[in-house]
């Protein structure tokens, strides 16, 4: 399959944090979420492959380029929305036309003000008079207005009502219809990811903990809440991760069908994905991935 | 490279007030109706104009700083090297404004007061420029090796020792030899000097800003 990302054995060391050889590709037409707790490294990784941070070692393909040598060609084909980045306050909605349309080779002006409107962002107006949803209504009107063909995004969405949020969720579904677009969605907002997301990839205190299809998310993996004695007798191939509460355990099983097949009245509820994050973070993992 | 610059100007204009430019016309036409003896160019195109035009990269630091605009830059289609030569592009493309506003002043003059022959009016427009590039590059160093408060004190630095040296000449007894010097000396030979320390001094601070910009991420 084409990737449209390849990032393999990246690392990069600070003096309180290290990337830890970090490899995961994304596939063209997905919906890639990056989840982790913050400080596990989500940042440092999208900022390597934007060439803002440069790493000790490891190698980024991006489009099938190099990062660094083709930055240029492969920026024109990206669309980035970042946290708190956000367009210089002292320009008016419009100036940001008059800008890029000098910048991106495939800037549709049209497209741009199509979505000033749909947004609800008054062209007239200054970016300082804009809420912070408002700003990140105007990123996004930016990133779709160029033929980007790989959007990333970094806690993009969480400036948005429940509401418009779901209104970008559909964009991005739209976004990967003709299957040669992807998205890298950073995000703490795990229920996002459970409506849009194709792909999870994991990170935690530096490294990647998995990367699942979210079909298999949630085939196989499920939330057990047991007693002790029954916990017990589970073989710890049938759990990932477990966290002990005060008169029962929780359990992260990984292979739920197999587990159904053996305890047929056994109650086991889906995992989110906020489900899984948290038993990888505060449980006890039992499984390497 | 013309966004990057579009961008750069956009900003500066649309960062400064619009009382600024009705200080700019107040002191052009000061200086051409006010004070219209022969210190009134001097004064015009030796201090006000190159201080003026040296102005954007303290003020394009600040939107970097304190508005994450070169954040905002870097997500941009261009290489580390096209945002430093783009920022100096930008930087020396405001002084097509100041220029304007100079010949502008300098055909006023000449023509209400004829306080100079025309060389030397000529001379005095190529002198202003040449102290505007001058700023206008130590400028741009201090703003890619340095903080915004450091980028700020130092143009502040740059135009109080800009207004220190004139006032210094001024009192000095110094300006009328100067100006006679400046008609019978080699001028031709003084102002290729000038012309080339100027290459040499942006050239020289395009050079580390752009190693330092390189370097720091």
């Amino acid at each position: 399959m084409d990737n449209i990302l390849s990032i393999s054995h990246l690392c990069k060391k600070y003096k309180d944090f290290t990337l830890d050889d970090i490899s995961f590709q994304i596939p063209r037409g997905v919906i890639c979420g990056l989840i982790g707790e913050n400080g596990a490294g989500k940042t440092t990784t999208i900022s390597a492959l934007l060439n803002m941070v440069t790493p000790d070692s490891g190698n980024i393909q991006v489009l099938g380029m190099d990062h660094v040598e083709s930055e240029r060609e492969i920026k024109q084909k990206l669309g980035i929305v970042l946290d708190e980045v956000n367009q210089v306050p002292h320009l008016y909605c419009k100036d940001i036309d008059t800008i890029m349309k000098k910048i991106y080779q495939d800037w549709d002006s049209e497209l741009f003000f199509q979505y000033l409107e749909k947004f609800q962002l008054p062209k007239e107006k200054k970016i300082k008079e804009l809420s912070k949803g408002m700003n990140v209504k105007l990123n996004f009107a930016i990133a779709l207005s160029h033929q980007a063909e790989f959007l990333i995004l970094d806690e993009a969405t969480s400036g948005l009502d429940p509401v418009m949020r779901d209104e970008i969720l559909k964009l991005l579904q739209d976004f990967i219809m003709d299957e040669k677009h992807s998205v890298l969605l950073s995000t703490h907002i795990t229920s996002d990811l459970d409506k849009v997301a194709d792909y999870i990839v994991f990170m935690h205190e530096g490294k990647i903990q998995f990367m699942r299809s979210k079909e298999e998310i949630e085939n196989h993996y499920g939330v057990l809440q047991c007693r002790k004695d029954f916990f017990e007798a589970l073989s710890p191939d049938d759990y990932c991760a477990y966290i002990q509460e005060d008169f029962s355990i929780k359990v992260l099983v990984s292979h739920k069908q197999e587990l159904l097949e053996h305890f047929q009245d056994l109650v086991i509820e889906r995992a989110s994905i906020e489900d899984i994050m948290l038993f990888y973070i505060k449980g006890v993992i039992t499984c390497q991935d | 490279m013309s966004g990057l610059i579009q961008r750069d100007l956009l900003l500066y204009f649309r960062k400064n007030p619009k009382i600024l430019y009705v200080f700019e016309a107040v002191y052009f036409l000061f200086f051409l109706f006010i004070m219209k003896n022969k210190y009134g160019p001097l004064t015009y195109l030796l201090l006000c104009t190159p201080i003026d035009m040296s102005g954007l990269p303290a003020t394009l630091k600040e939107m970097d700083t304190s508005y994450k605009g070169m954040m905002t830059a870097r997500l941009l289609p261009y290489s580390k090297k096209d945002l430093v030569k783009g920022r100096f592009y930008s930087a020396f493309s405001y002084h097509i404004f100041s220029l304007a506003e100079m010949l502008l002043f300098t055909i006023c003059h000449y023509l209400i007061w004829k306080a100079f022959s025309l060389e030397i009016y000529f001379l005095l427009f190529l002198g202003g420029w040449l102290i505007g590039i001058l700023l206008t590059a130590v400028n741009l160093l201090a703003s890619f090796l340095s903080g915004l408060n450091a980028t700020m004190i130092f143009y502040m630095i740059s135009a109080i020792g800009l207004v220190g040296g004139y006032l210094l000449f001024l009192f000095s007894d110094k300006s009328y030899d100067f100006l006679n010097q400046l008609i019978s000396t080699n001028r031709v030979l003084l102002f290729l000097l000038g012309i080339f320390v100027n290459i040499l001094i942006v050239l020289v601070c395009y050079f580390i800003s752009l190693k330092h910009f390189e370097k720091s991420s």
